[in-house]
């Protein structure tokens, strides 16, 4: 079957009714989770996957919701970088540059429509390349041994840990504690009882969305009380989102470029939207030094961070599902909720489950064309959602982060569990340890685990087997470079001065 | 300073899970690692690293704590937080929600009244949601259960 017919039948699959009201709902929870400050996709998703159990949704329809999510956040986190100059998610940091100046000056109906276009692009451009590497990209993976598989959980963590903070000690120690988080709970291969201290809450293993709550909604809560007052909405009387087709052309050679980069960024474990947006926007500023407005409120200056976004967040959904291998805090938590609606993605997932890789492309086609709706002419709307006074939305999110984990095992101890966790999200916070790198190793520390001890088992023990093939050696490679070139640039930046 | 006392902090943690690691024993060992092995490895590298960050601490070691009369708030936001389990426990879910969620909205700077009628909204809600719509169970109180 050509491309075109497993689309086809992909949207097939998007149109069923309940994947068409998921890709509403999580177009719109998407763009307000993203506006927020503070919340985002990942809080977001692990809120609402003990709601998808519940309602017993198809795997798909799951995924779809994610996906919708996801994807909405990129688009809704401009909003408040713009109109606020706080960014939504550490993704749209760089929006601010450009974008709250634009605001200030009268423009804010042109940023958030420039954002907003951008983001459709740059999201359609790599939904197709998705389409045509994904499958290209499984039929490799399944060539992957446990060597293989180890070697690149090792790659990603190493990444995360390299791009995630500012110090790659603190990245590597929060892998190493996620890892451990991770081998709570009985053994999978002899049964034996891990760090569970006797109680019986934690033979299962730690819940991720009870962790992921705790370590990004209750420990943002804990940061937000630092600085109580309400948002200060600057410029919120917008009369028009939109731009001229002069202003798009204006912009159409920066989005394009930003696609592109975004995505490759993307594909890369633990790289994610937040450097594409940085690396495209110091790109487009030299490329512009003379001719543009950098800084002070040129239009292709929001263009490039949202392009580069969107278009990272096509890139990295592949590895997640080609590979089984997320690299980010948002993909983690989606394989984590997938695996436990008994799919596990991976090589076979294309092959296996058709109906969900090609129904998830084909709803993510209508899922940009809704974001495009909901923040062209509905933004307004979304706006007022920013001006909801931090007494109404802080206790809902407590209330709900409590019942969503409670709903897990109903079982008073995960609520617990999920406070202590919050506590140490906070404090990792203001010792400035990076979080997304824990949630990745408590999700993929038992793969990581289990991958370790077969590849030892056909082996016997042997740890050549982690190098016995091309790709294990390449990823290796690719793992030490990661992790030593920083440093060695910095050495030889400090020689050359 | 602030990363030492981190590095300490976590030097200390990553040994008392290495130690706890040597604990896994299995009479008949049916493959390498085992239990235990690759617990202790990740223990040994948490070692080392937590040895790196207490030697070499970070050049942004400066942490901004604000003991002001907003940050007091956050003790008494956790305590709350382990005591609306205990009210759950005790008088059920619609009863400690409406109390917990009003007192949040004091802390976050609303009137009693406001944050009254936010919390009956809310909890009624979230009770119809799940009970009436998901067909889940929410806690129920310990005290009438027992009276039943």
């Amino acid at each position: 079957m050509s491309i075109l017919h497993y689309l086809l039948n992909g949207f097939s699959v998007a149109f069923v009714p309940t994947n068409l009201l998921m890709v509403i709902l999580g177009s719109f929870f998407g763009t307000t989770l993203g506006m927020i400050p503070g919340i985002g996709p990942v809080n977001g998703i692990a809120m609402l996957t003990p709601f998808m159990f519940a309602l017993g949704l198809p795997p798909e329809a799951a995924l779809i919701l994610f996906a919708a999510i996801y994807f909405g956040a990129e688009y809704g986190n401009a909003i408040s970088s713009i109109l606020l100059n706080i960014p939504g998610t550490s993704a749209s940091i760089v929006t601010t540059f450009d974008g709250y100046p634009m605001a200030k000056s009268g423009r804010g109906g042109t940023a958030l429509a420039i954002s907003a276009i951008s983001s459709f692009f740059a999201s359609i451009f790599s939904l197709i390349i998705m389409m045509f590497f994904a499958p290209v990209m499984s039929s490799w993976a399944i060539h992957f041994g446990p060597a293989e598989y180890f070697a690149l959980m090792v790659f990603a963590f190493s990444m995360l840990s390299t791009l995630s903070g500012d110090n790659l000690a603190k990245g590597l120690i929060s892998s190493v504690f996620g890892l451990m988080l991770a081998t709570v709970g009985l053994d999978s291969q002899t049964g034996i009882p891990r760090f569970t201290y006797g109680f019986m809450g934690l033979y299962d293993g730690l819940n991720f969305i009870v962790v992921t709550i705790g370590f990004f909604a209750i420990s943002e809560i804990l940061m937000s009380m630092e600085n109580i007052e309400a948002f200060k909405v600057f410029n919120a009387n917008i009369s028009k989102v939109m731009i001229s087709f002069k202003e798009f052309c204006f912009s159409l050679f920066t989005i394009i470029r930003s696609s592109m980069l975004g995505f490759i960024i993307g594909l890369l474990p633990g790289a994610g939207g937040t450097i594409a947006t940085f690396i495209s926007y110091t790109i487009e500023k030299r490329i512009y030094a003379k001719k543009g407005d950098f800084g002070s409120g040129d239009i292709r200056g929001v263009a490039s961070p949202q392009a580069a976004n969107s278009s990272a967040v096509g890139g990295a959904l592949i590895p997640m599902l080609t590979l089984g291998v997320p690299g980010s805090e948002t993909t983690a938590v989606m394989l984590a909720a997938l695996m436990g609606m008994n799919i596990t993605p991976g090589p076979l997932m294309i092959e296996n489950h058709p109906d969900i890789f090609w129904g998830l492309i084909a709803s993510m086609f209508v899922a940009n064309v809704l974001l495009l709706f909901l923040n062209l002419p509905l933004a307004r709307i979304f706006i007022k959602i920013l001006l909801v006074p931090k007494w109404i939305l802080m206790p809902i999110i407590v209330g709900i982060s409590c019942i969503a984990v409670y709903t897990i095992n109903f079982n008073m101890f995960d609520i617990f569990l999920m406070i202590i966790f919050g506590l140490v999200g906070y404090f990792m916070r203001k010792f400035r340890f990076p979080l997304a790198p824990v949630i990745l190793g408590l999700v993929l520390g038992p793969l990581l685990e289990t991958n370790l001890r077969r590849a030892l088992i056909i082996s016997s023990g042997d740890i050549k087997i982690f190098f016995s093939s091309y790709i294990s050696v390449f990823l290796w490679i690719l793992t030490i470079a990661g992790i030593t070139l920083p440093s060695i640039t910095k050495i030889i930046k400090r020689y050359a001065k | 300073m602030k990363d030492r006392v981190a590095g300490g902090i976590i030097l200390f943690l990553s040994i008392f899970y290495g130690l706890t690691a040597f604990r896994f024993k299995l009479e008949y060992l049916v493959e390498p690692l085992g239990p235990s092995k690759y617990p202790i490895l990740l223990s040994l590298f948490s070692i080392i690293l937590s040895l790196y960050l207490i030697i070499f601490p970070g050049k942004l070691d400066i942490i901004k704590w604000k003991l002001t009369a907003i940050d007091r708030r956050i003790p008494i936001f956790i305590v709350s937080l382990f005591l609306y389990i205990f009210l759950l426990w005790i008088s059920g879910y619609i009863i400690a929600t409406f109390i917990y969620i009003t007192f949040l909205g004091l802390i976050f700077g609303s009137t009693f009244f406001k944050s009254a009628i936010m919390a009956m909204i809310f909890s009624i809600a979230i009770y119809l949601f799940f009970v009436s719509l998901l067909k889940l169970h929410l806690p129920t109180s310990y005290i009438i259960d027992m009276l039943k």
